[in-house]
């Protein structure tokens, strides 16, 4: 965009925004809300690290988690609204969100702060008091999977904070159809520890420092489509785009894209997602990578990611759930761990095409209307063997979360 | 209902950009590999072992560059005993043994060295282009591979048709 | 055996979602009318889709201006669904509620019920 264009575009939102101002029905008084949840559960991998020859303890969390997180809302006008959430999980605390919303009207809307961008449907219920099981989809899982080291993560591990700029909004056709969109800056995903990144780094993505070497920042966008069909039913449709450049140089360059879609039929919601993520690699040193780099084509990898679940009430109380996921990777595998430094080369256990398939089945019950247990089983399979010899897994989750 | 017709209108306009953009998609996201770099096994540069025999992916039956019979690996100064293996063989291995012995022990370089041999194979003869590319994609794979080119273009470029 | 147990598990799914589980009981005991309990149940639909009833339940909230603009805001969120019909159901719901709220906490229940949205002029969030 030339700076003529950026200034344009500028004063056309500050013009939108003053007329909006001029409109409105004048300041309310100032509202704020608070909201919570916490969620302990406990993770038990059969033949986990507690049995003999077993893979490293470092590559599954098993035991006990805690995520708790705390919100309050403001809304400072009619069109101005604050947002502040920190977290706490199993990097200590964490400022999740702190945005101001800034609305000229429904179709318009400025966001500015910290914030996960708009990507896929799953973000909006990452909280854990918001699903009913205690781990996320495969395609967004954040230190819970199996083998997560083997892995480093899923495609997109949500949330996703970070700081920057969105513009969005949403728009009613007729009634019976909504169209929601959003497009944004922001400072994106980084790996400034290792010599040769080949990956993105999430630890360090979310832990102070939160400033990044890259200074470029990444962009995306969103849209989407809600369709009703009566009070009963609604179908929602959205693709979803983030690319960016992670390494010191901004050399490196990764681009994520999903689509989801959605079907309520009373209460029973099915729900779906892909997401694939194209990552280049930093292939100057050949010497790190399990396979010989190829001459074309061989400087990047794609992780997909997909899931499909359905989540059926039983009764007021009881909710269950059943889940399919899995990721896919193909491309060439770094021997060094991602945010080692480069120091530390062990072979990677995954192939040039490695793939995990999960099914989950969930229950949830609701003692009260803010506390829920929450217990899993999960059956993981794997298309190579750990150290053990091992290519299926049994896990377990018991969980308690509560809301307020 | 008003909604209908402007559904139809995206859909329209969206379905042949998807079919488009998912055929140009496989590419973007179908990277390559090369050979698993422990399967060209570093014992088969010990001293005195045949050409050629490696376990795991992407084995070959025989270099043709032949094997070294020569000393430590320590050393700086290996003897290459020259072989029947042709012209380029006996040139290397009175020029460029050090070199020669040392991509053969490294993981890397042996097996960039089994895939130029595969390359310049699957190469037609006469097709320059597709010879320079082989020897580009060897010499770039790194400094030990450069090493050898760069000891083979000087002193058996004509014997072993290195351009 | 995998295709065997991926079918069993999207049978049983099947035969779960077939029991519809019912339409969602009022909340904390409170009596609805029919008329009332049709407005709840679409409460119950729109506003449990990113996040519990819990969260709306248990918010707190008994100020009737509180829920017109509360309602606003949720209904801005990416696909929540809620069409500018629904806002006049879920806070009539909303309304009875709040009055309950308001009785149970021991405070004035004289708070006029306010007027439903009206659909013909500008939506309240306040758009052109």
């Amino acid at each position: 965009m030339t700076a003529s264009r950026a200034l344009l575009f500028a004063l056309l939102l500050v013009v939108g925004l003053a007329l909006a101002n001029g409109r409105s029905a004048g300041a309310s008084e100032e509202d704020r809300n608070f909201a919570g949840s916490a969620q302990l559960d406990y993770h038990l991998v059969a033949g986990g690290a507690g049995a003999p020859a077993a893979p490293a303890p470092s590559t599954t969390f098993e035991g006990f988690t805690l995520e708790a997180a705390l919100k309050v809302a403001a809304d400072l006008s009619d069109h101005l609204s604050a947002n502040v959430k920190v977290c706490y999980g199993c990097h200590g605390f964490e400022l999740d969100m702190a945005y101001f919303d800034l609305r000229a009207f429904d179709e318009l809307n400025l966001r500015v702060g910290r914030f996960s961008p708009s990507f896929g449907a799953f973000n909006l219920r990452h909280d854990p008091a918001n699903h009913m099981t205690s781990d996320k989809p495969l395609p967004y899982d954040m230190g819970r999977m199996l083998r997560k080291g083997d892995w480093n993560e899923g495609v997109l591990p949500s949330p996703f904070p970070m700081n920057g700029a969105e513009i969005n909004g949403t728009h009613w056709i007729g009634g019976v159809a909504q169209f929601d969109y959003a497009a944004y800056v922001a400072t994106g995903f980084k790996n400034d520890v290792d010599a040769n990144p080949t990956d993105l780094d999430f630890q360090e993505s979310h832990l102070p420092y939160y400033v990044t070497s890259d200074p470029r920042p990444a962009s995306g966008a969103r849209l989407a489509l809600t369709l009703k069909a009566g009070s009963d039913a609604d179908m929602t449709l959205g693709a979803s785009g983030m690319w960016g450049t992670y390494d010191p140089a901004n050399k490196l360059t990764y681009a994520i894209v999903g689509g989801d879609f959605a079907l309520r039929i009373e209460r029973t919601a099915i729900r779906m997602e892909y997401l694939v993520r194209r990552q280049q690699m930093d292939v100057s040193n050949p010497d790190i990578f399990r396979y010989a780099i190829a001459p074309v084509d061989g400087d990047f990898f794609a992780k997909h990611g997909a899931y499909v679940e359905v989540e059926q009430p039983v009764t007021d109380a009881f909710d269950v759930l059943g889940r399919v996921d899995g990721l896919f990777r193909v491309g060439n595998v770094s021997n060094v761990s991602v945010g080692s430094g480069g120091d530390t080369i062990v072979a990677s256990p995954l192939h040039e095409r490695a793939a995990l398939l999960r099914e989950t089945l969930a229950l949830a019950y609701a003692f009260e209307r803010n506390f829920r247990l929450k217990g899993s089983v999960e059956l993981w399979e794997f298309n190579y063997a750990d150290s053990t010899g091992r290519d299926t897994e049994l896990s377990f989750h018991l969980g308690a979360v509560g809301s307020f | 209902m008003r909604a209908r017709p402007a559904i139809h209108c995206v859909v329209r306009a969206i379905a042949p950009a998807l079919l488009v953009a998912s055929a140009a998609g496989c590419d973007v996201l179908d990277p390559k590999v090369g050979l698993l770099q422990e399967s060209c096994g570093v014992d088969a540069v010990a001293p005195g072992a045949a050409s050629g025999e490696y376990g795991g992916a992407g084995t070959t039956t025989s270099s043709a560059y032949g094997a070294s019979s020569g000393t430590s690996t320590s050393s700086t100064v290996t003897v290459c005993a020259p072989d029947a293996g042709g012209t380029c063989d006996e040139c290397e291995s009175q020029f460029c043994c050090t070199t020669r012995t040392a991509c053969y022990e490294d993981p890397v370089c042996i097996c960039a060295d089994q895939a130029l041999e595969r390359c310049l194979k699957a190469t037609a003869p006469g097709d320059d282009s597709g010879i320079d590319a082989c020897w580009d994609a060897f010499e770039e794979n790194g400094t030990v591979e450069a090493e050898r080119v760069a000891c083979e273009k000087t002193w058996c470029q004509g014997p072993c048709g290195v351009p | 055996m995998k295709p065997l147990r991926l079918a069993a598990l999207a049978a049983s799914l099947a035969v779960l979602a077939g029991c519809s589980g019912g339409r969602a009981s009022e909340p904390d005991g409170l009596q609805l009318s029919a008329d009332a309990r049709a407005d709840y149940y679409l409460f119950a639909m729109r506003c449990s889709k990113c996040h519990s009833l819990a969260r709306p339940l248990s918010s707190g909230i008994d100020d009737d201006e509180y829920w017109k603009r509360y309602v606003a805001k949720m209904r801005r969120q990416p696909g929540s669904g809620i069409s500018a019909e629904d806002t006049v159901a879920i806070l009539r719901f909303l309304h009875i509620y709040a009055q309950d709220q308001r009785r149970r906490k021991g405070k004035s229940l004289d708070a006029p019920s306010p007027p439903p949205p009206d659909l013909d002029a500008s939506p309240p969030t306040g758009a052109p």
